[in-house]
Order: structure tokens, then C-alpha cells, then sequence
């Protein structure tokens, strides 16, 4: 098999808590725990989880926007989290993000061709001219030239959304990291936007991280699927398994408690209780608070992540119910 | 069953910088006791201003009722005086918001704000107040209960504001309940024990109008279906009605348009460009621009809202012609 295009291994991303006069760090916010998984060329991987479960911070530690405190992010080989600046600006290119806010994440004061163009400029990748590189992907997302000179609020969320699409292909990216890239959206435009990704991927060979709380979406378009919980992984593999034949607790209870139009509620899980603080995670396997099957091993050990079948769980009871 | 509500010919406008919008285009519809009907539309298209006009929450202005009579218990809302109106606020209708981070005081501890709301409406010492927020705290599952109503708002989670927020609602046993987006901005494990809990202490007397943009929420929850589309209400239904059997090209496509969990769709059916700016409306059906069938006729003349049976009714010309 060839290289993977990134090797995350053993990932954590941990914010100090401090208190007190001298700023003293009392403990940790573990946002990302420990977190090992590889993204192929050509695939797209759906990461979804609940609010506060870590995976945006998990998306932003890749692209380089939170340190990591420990672990690796391989890029061809490369690791992105002990290079120096120059390094990793020239392996940035390869790593765009298109954010969840169409509103907040395009600048305000610049032209839609500024925008787009930005990054293109400070790589020197510029083309043809600065107007005909910006064209040619305002088209390639489907808008039209005219929007070159206008600016961000003249524009709907879609449109918006599609011109946060424009400048992250610009650089010719292997990876797009797509946090909560349409959950802003209404339906009839999530759609079109939705449409847009899958068509460039295949255009353009794109892997996507694509992270969402929403798993209807996730199934659309990822070829495999990670869960999160507090971060950690739970459970990870090819999407028709994971949304079909959940192994871990939550992931079935997350899969259950989807309203699905058309279907009749049967075997819903309803989870008690709420989502433990990540400062101050539960011992064990940290599901097992709300976790149906617990068992008392679960509330001392920490389950990894083990092959089973072709999905990987981490969960010590899966066989046995 | 008699209307619990009935919604006539409600237009609703608001002053904007150089004219005015309007927000609810001749809206009418009924609740009737018992029902959750369920209000479906996508942003901008005016759900959550027919939800606050309702309760007259509206300010105004720039806002302003153009037209329309909401009667409830035989009383026009849109005439009652402040006190009257006092009355049927959370006494009789009662409302749920989507972001209880904003609906709720974050300057009050949770029990001062359930006592206010009690000793608003019934005669209550304050300690009997604290007693019944305390119950129904623990109504809506809310582990050490005294100890949460000595909490302020922000020490509570999402999941956990909007219980008190429901519990808030609930208690003072209202006919009916407006709950806008209730749970869109909770993780979907928590909306589940939402739905499930606001099931358990309604009853079956009371109603609820159930605004939001989910189709499967409307799916789970509801009796009855309100399609809106920018400003107008385009179809409405059973649910049966509306989720098999949609006349209007625009419920159609938006039912084509929701991504399904259980299956893989291959490339996504979306309608077509964007939904219009309200200042900007076309000038006959609103939705003309993005349908695929539309006539010149449907560019330029009005659809009205024509019964297809007793429950069932679009704002279509083609939906009655030849069908669609």
C-alpha cells in the first residue's frame, strides 16, 4: 500500500488550565487525547462527535492553528508539528481549511479576488494574472466573474460558503480540512455545497477531513468515519459499516437518536446524563457514564482502539451483546 | 376537535432603512387542541416572526401588524389590553426559545426566575414557589435539584438550560406551547431526550407549535406541517400528507434535499440559486425563480392558497392544473 498522505500518531492537544497570582497550571483541558489515525489520498474522512468532544480543535491542530503537546502529524512523511517556519509554510499549501462561519471567516474589508487570491500571491502561485486566476475559481465553484470586485455581505451563505470553497482549492491542496463547512447552510443550499466538494474530489484527487455533528451529512460524503468522544476516538471505519452496524455504545446511540424522515423510532437509545467536562474526564473508558453496558472494568481501564472486523473499536464489551 | 388558535390573514412588516419589508405575507392557519403542528422553513423565511407575533413579542416598531386576527379563546390577541394580554402570556401560551442561553436572565439564579414567573401568574408565597421549581426541576430530570435552583444560567449546560427552560414553559400549564427551534442548537443525543421529555409532561390536552428547519424533528414530533417559503405559507398539511404526498414543487424539493441517514444518495438533489432577499420578492409566486416547472403565468400572477381536502392545502397554480 502506498504511504498514507497523513500519519497522525498518538496526537494530544492539551490547554493548560491556570489559576491563582502566579498563573500556575493547576491541570489540563484535553481536548485531543491521544489520537492515532492515517488519511489516505482521495479520501474523505468524517469526523463527528458532540459539541465539545474536540474535534475541531483535533482539525486545527493538523492545519497547524494549535500546537500540538505531543504526538505527530506525518504529511508525505514530513512532521508538521517539529518543523521550522519555512518548512511549514511551504507544506501549508497543501493543508487548506474551509471554516464553519461564512460570515466571520471571510475578511470584511477585501474583494472577493483579494480574498481568493491572498494566499495564491504570498505562495507566488499566480498564474496567468491575478484577475484571470481569480475568475477561473470563482468558476470553478460556480460563480460568475462578476463577483470579483464585490464584497463578502453582498453575498447569501451559500455563496459565501462557495467562495470559502474557491480559496482553499486556489493552492491546489491534497488536504482540506472542512470544519462544520455546512451546517450553516439551509437545506436546498447544504446540498449544493455538498455537491460542489464531492465534484471538486473527484476532480481534483482532494482527501477531505470533514468535520460535522451531523451525521446525515457525514454519510453523504465521507468513504470512511471516525466518532469522538471527549477526545478520543471510539470508533473508526468505512462508512457503510459504521452508520449500518455501529460496535461501540455511542456510536449507536449517537446513529439512534438521528430523526430520520420516513422512518419509524425503533431501538432508540436515549442517552442519560450529559457530556463529561474535558478538564476533568472520567477514569476508565470515558463513556462509561452514560454508557448502557458499562461494566466495572470499564470505569478503571482505558479501552483502545482494537481492530474488529474491518472497523476499529474501543470498547471491552462489543462482543458480548 | 374545536381550534385551540386560529391565525387569519396575518401580514407582518418591518421598517427597514429606506422601506419596508414584508416578513409574514397574509398567513393563515389553526391549531387545534391537542396537535403539534409543526412550522418548517429556511432561514429568513419568517417561522420565527409568526411564532413572535403570536404572543405580540414583536418589537414594535419597526415592526408592525399590517393586517390579521390571531383569536384565541374567542379573544382577538392583536386587540387585548397589556394586562389582559399579561394573562394569556405563559399562563396560557407558553414559549420556548432557541437559545436559553439569551431567554434566560443570566443575572438571576434559576429559582428566583421560576418564583418570578410563578408569582407572576398564581398567588405563591415564595418559599411554596421554591417548592414547585425544585418538583419540577426534577419533572424534567434535572439531578440535585435544590442545588440548581441556587445556580445561575451560566453554570448550567446547553441540555441543561433548555430543561429549565421547558420546565419554565410547563409549569404554569399552558394550552399551548410555541417552541422555536427548540433544540437546534443541542447535540443530537440531547435533543432526543429533549423531544422526549417535552412529549412526557405536555399531555395530551395541551398543543404545540414546533418551529424549526429539521425534517426529521417535524418527522418524529408532529400531527400537522406548515411549509413556509419567503413569507409565505406555501403548503400545509398531515403529516402523512405532506412527508408522501407534497403538491408544492418547493416541499418537494426540500424533501429531496434533506441528506438521509440510511442511505448513500450518490450526487445530492438541491434546488436550484438562492431564496430571494425580501426586499427583492418576485412578483408573482415567491418561488418561481428556483422552480423547475414554473410558467410565465407563476412569474407573474399570484398563486392562491387552493383546498385540496379539509387538511390539505398549496399555493401552487400547477399543483391543481396538471399536478406536478
Amino acid at each position: 500500500m502506498n504511504e498514507p498522505l497523513v500519519e497522525i500518531k498518538n496526537l494530544k492537544t492539551w490547554y493548560p488550565i491556570k489559576r491563582g497570582v502566579f498563573a500556575r497550571t493547576v491541570g489540563h483541558v484535553k481536548a485531543v487525547d491521544d489520537i492515532t489515525i492515517n488519511i489516505e489520498k482521495g479520501e474523505t474522512i468524517g469526523l463527528v462527535g458532540e459539541s465539545g468532544c474536540g474535534k475541531t480543535t483535533f482539525g486545527r491542530t493538523i492545519i497547524g492553528l494549535e500546537k500540538a503537546a505531543s504526538g505527530s502529524v506525518l504529511f508525505k512523511g514530513k512532521d508538521l508539528t517539529t518543523m521550522n517556519s519555512a518548512d511549514r509554510k511551504k507544506c501549508s499549501q497543501n493543508i487548506q481549511m474551509i471554516f464553519q462561519d461564512p460570515f466571520s471567516s471571510l475578511n470584511p474589508r477585501l474583494t472577493i479576488m483579494d480574498i481568493i487570491t491572498e494566499g495564491l500571491i504570498e505562495h507566488n502561485k499566480i498564474e496567468k494574472s491575478i484577475e484571470a486566476d481569480a475568475t477561473r475559481l470563482l468558476e470553478e465553484v460556480g460563480l460568475n466573474h462578476e463577483a470579483l470586485y464585490r464584497y463578502p455581505h453582498e453575498f447569501s451563505g451559500g455563496q459565501r460558503q462557495r467562495i470559502g470553497v474557491a480559496r482553499a482549492i486556489g493552492l491546489k491542496p491534497d488536504l482540506i480540512i472542512c470544519d462544520e463547512s455546512v451546517s450553516a447552510l439551509d437545506v436546498s443550499v447544504q446540498a449544493q455545497v455538498i455537491n460542489l466538494l464531492m465534484d471538486l474530489r473527484d476532480k481534483y484527487q482532494l482527501s477531505y477531513l470533514f468535520i460535522s455533528h451531523d451525521l446525515s451529512v457525514v454519510r453523504q460524503i465521507s468513504t470512511k468515519i471516525a466518532v469522538m468522544y471527549l477526545g478520543k476516538i471510539v470508533e473508526f471505519g468505512p462508512t457503510k459499516q459504521i452508520i449500518e452496524n455501529p460496535q461501540h455504545p455511542y456510536t449507536k446511540a449517537l446513529i439512534s437518536a438521528v430523526p430520520v424522515p420516513g422512518k419509524t423510532i425503533k431501538d432508540r437509545v436515549v442517552l442519560k446524563g450529559e457530556i463529561p467536562s474535558a478538564s476533568n474526564p472520567p477514569p476508565g473508558c470515558r463513556f462509561h457514564t452514560r454508557c448502557p453496558i458499562a461494566t466495572d472494568n470499564c470505569k478503571q481501564e482505558i479501552p483502545e482502539l482494537e481492530n474488529k472486523g474491518n472497523t476499529q473499536v474501543a470498547c471491552f464489551n462489543t462482543d458480548n451483546d | 376537535m374545536s381550534n385551540l388558535i386560529e391565525i387569519k390573514n396575518l401580514t407582518i412588516s418591518f421598517e427597514i432603512e429606506g422601506g419596508k419589508i414584508i416578513a409574514v405575507d397574509n398567513s393563515s392557519f389553526e391549531i387545534k387542541r391537542g396537535q403539534v403542528v409543526g412550522l418548517v422553513g429556511e432561514s429568513g423565511c419568517g417561522k420565527s416572526v409568526t411564532a413572535m407575533s403570536i404572543l405580540r413579542l414583536l418589537p414594535m416598531p419597526p415592526g408592525k401588524y399590517e393586517s390579521g386576527e390571531i383569536i384565541f379563546d374567542e379573544k382577538n390577541i392583536r386587540t387585548l389590553s397589556i394586562p389582559e394580554l399579561n394573562k394569556v402570556r405563559g399562563a396560557r401560551i407558553g414559549m420556548i426559545f432557541q437559545e436559553p442561553m439569551t431567554a434566560l436572565s443570566p443575572l438571576m439564579k434559576i429559582g428566583n426566575q421560576i418564583s418570578e414567573t410563578l408569582q407572576t401568574h398564581h398567588k405563591m408565597t415564595k418559599a411554596e414557589t421554591w417548592a414547585c421549581g425544585v418538583e419540577w426541576l426534577k419533572k424534567v430530570g434535572i439531578s440535585d435539584a435544590e442545588q440548581k435552583m441556587n445556580s445561575f444560567p451560566f453554570e448550567l449546560s446547553g441540555g441543561m438550560r433548555q430543561r429549565v427552560m421547558i420546565a419554565m414553559a410547563q409549569m404554569l400549564e399552558p394550552d399551548l406551547i410555541i417552541a422555536d427551534e427548540p433544540t437546534t442548537a443541542l447535540d443530537v443525543t440531547i435533543q432526543a431526550q429533549v423531544f422526549e421529555l417535552m412529549k412526557e409532561v405536555r399531555g395530551n390536552e395541551s398543543s404545540m407549535l414546533l418551529i424549526t428547519h429539521d425534517m426529521g424533528v417535524i418527522w418524529e414530533n408532529c400531527d400537522r406541517v406548515i411549509v413556509m417559503y419567503a413569507s409565505q405559507i406555501i403548503e400545509m398539511g398531515s403529516l402523512h400528507e405532506i412527508f408522501t404526498d407534497a403538491k408544492h414543487p418547493y416541499t418537494q424539493g426540500l424533501l429531496k434535499a434533506v441528506p438521509k441517514l440510511d442511505e448513500q444518495m450518490g450526487r445530492m438533489e438541491t434546488i436550484e440559486g438562492n431564496v430571494p432577499a425580501p426586499s427583492n420578492y418576485p412578483k408573482g409566486c415567491h418561488f418561481s425563480t428556483r422552480c423547475p416547472h414554473a410558467t410565465d403565468k407563476c412569474h407573474n400572477k399570484k398563486p392562491p392558497m387552493t383546498i385540496i381536502n379539509d387538511s390539505h392545502k398549496v399555493k401552487c397554480f400547477l399543483a391543481t392544473e396538471e399536478g406536478v
